[in-house]
């Protein structure tokens, strides 16, 4: 057309649809997008993907398949694509399970005479308000399967708009409970220093709200039994109420992830624990002695000469032993021992009453 | 797994603090969170090592829970004993172990 000329090295986007960082390292070797910064020299994104699977590297890109998968924002992957994708468009979500195929592993969603419509890293749904996945796993949810993942979805004014997304038994699961727990979520946050007895747990993400309160959710990316995810969360909290280092923070309004670099949120000021000063307590219908709420404070804050007298056991790891833990006689019958994992709770029969509280190892 | 140096230390101050308790030197409490003490400080990493020794100690730390300081050694007696057995058991164990 008249008047009208085409230059290709002007052209904004490159790869992937994402806008070119040229002034980097030169023409078309660097690319950004809301969540990853992308070398094109490595094929690799710069940080590390907020959504990772198991088999892959998390600085992995469109799962080292450019041809067949689109990640235009850099967050999405799998089941999570496809869900999303169900959540807004419907149909039906598969993942493809013959090992013996190039697409194994990845998740599709199939829409009647449509199919493959929400193929990896799906981020079709992006249309909607939807800026970010807040990965979440409740610190009481001991009725969910093992390895699983929860997800849910933040919208750009910080609510939260999707279900969640159990992720190992493809189903809707505890949606309601876990939004409703999660209106004033700003971000998440990745807590450090939060290693356990069993040392199972590298990376805890917390949530925070605007006030940077920790909120009892976090989930451990590590993939191991639920249970020691919710011990690990007692663990992680606790700890967190001392040294709560937030490291990276999804940017809520929308710039990429890498650039976000500075330490946003420090601390904590919400405890999971009842002061033992107050003495006997009840919470949620069970007794605590004065000497078990003392027992469960942080560790390090109720000292025995040198060592510390308080375990660091939040009331809900308690109340799981208690509930679930094996039951052995006391030196009496008045008393019972409910051990669950390495949490040992010394109890009237009835349970109604928490006598001590034990962690096997500190 | 053998005991290094502060571990051995540490177990052998257990079985000290038995008899300590037993001569009246040392309180209840004192003892029952003494030994707990010694077993933190020692960050021993035998898990069955540490669990077998917690089923020892929980019987005294229900009667530390129950009774307090005037728990009697009468009281005590049948748990100190079971528990002196084992740490003499694994001290024979552990200690012989590196020689």
């Amino acid at each position: 057309m008249k008047g009208r000329s085409y230059e290709a090295g002007k052209y904004k986007y490159g790869f992937n649809t994402q806008e070119k960082d040229d002034e980097l390292y030169g023409e078309e070797n660097s690319t950004s997008a809301e969540y990853w910064q992308y070398d094109a020299r490595l094929g690799r994104r710069w940080n590390v993907d907020p959504v990772t699977v198991d088999w892959e590297s998390p600085f992995s890109v469109n799962g080292n398949n450019p041809i067949s998968y689109l990640d235009p924002n850099g967050d999405f992957k799998s089941r999570f694509g496809a869900y999303a994708y169900k959540v807004f468009h419907g149909g039906e979500v598969h993942q493809n399970k013959n090992q013996n195929s190039s697409t194994y592993g990845q998740w599709f969603v199939s829409n009647g005479n449509t199919s493959n419509k929400a193929r990896y890293k799906n981020k079709k749904y992006d249309g909607g308000s939807v800026i970010a996945p807040v990965r979440i796993e409740p610190i009481n949810k001991f009725d969910w399967e093992e390895g699983s993942l929860v997800w849910n979805l933040r919208d750009a004014g910080n609510g939260l708009i999707g279900g969640a997304v159990h992720g190992a038994s493809m189903t809707w699961n505890g949606a309601k409970g876990m939004v409703n727990s999660l209106k004033t979520v700003k971000g998440w946050v990745d807590l450090l220093e939060t290693a356990t007895p069993q040392g199972q747990f590298k990376t805890v993400y917390g949530l925070y709200d605007a006030g940077k309160n920790v909120y009892s959710h976090v989930t451990n990316l590590q993939g191991t039994t639920s249970y020691k995810i919710s011990y690990g969360v007692g663990i992680a909290l606790e700890k967190a109420t001392e040294v709560v280092v937030a490291k990276k923070v999804f940017n809520v309004a929308g710039s990429a992830m890498n650039k976000t670099s500075s330490i946003v949120a420090t601390k904590t000021s919400k405890s999971l624990w009842p002061a033992a000063s107050g003495g006997r307590t009840v919470i949620n219908g069970i007794e605590y002695t004065t000497h078990a709420l003392e027992r469960m404070q942080p560790v390090g804050t109720i000292m025995k000469g040198a060592t510390s007298y308080s375990r660091g056991i939040p009331p809900s790891v308690v109340e799981h032993a208690g509930k679930f833990g094996k039951i052995t006689p006391g030196n009496t019958a008045a008393e019972v021992v409910r051990t669950f994992d390495n949490v040992r709770v010394i109890t009237n029969p009835a349970g109604t009453k928490v006598i001590s509280v034990i962690k096997i190892g500190n | 797994m053998e005991f290094n140096k502060l571990q051995k230390i540490l177990w052998a101050n257990m079985l000290k603090s038995t008899d300590r308790y037993r001569k009246g030197e040392l309180c209840y409490s004192d003892f029952v969170y003494g030994l707990e003490g010694f077993m933190d400080t020692g960050e021993f990493q035998d898990k069955e090592l540490i669990e077998q020794w917690y089923n020892f100690w929980t019987p005294l730390e229900i009667l530390s829970v129950t009774k307090g300081d005037i728990t009697t050694i009468e009281d005590a007696d049948k748990y100190l004993l079971e528990m002196e057995t084992f740490l003499k058991s694994k001290s024979d164990y552990h200690f012989n172990e590196e020689e």
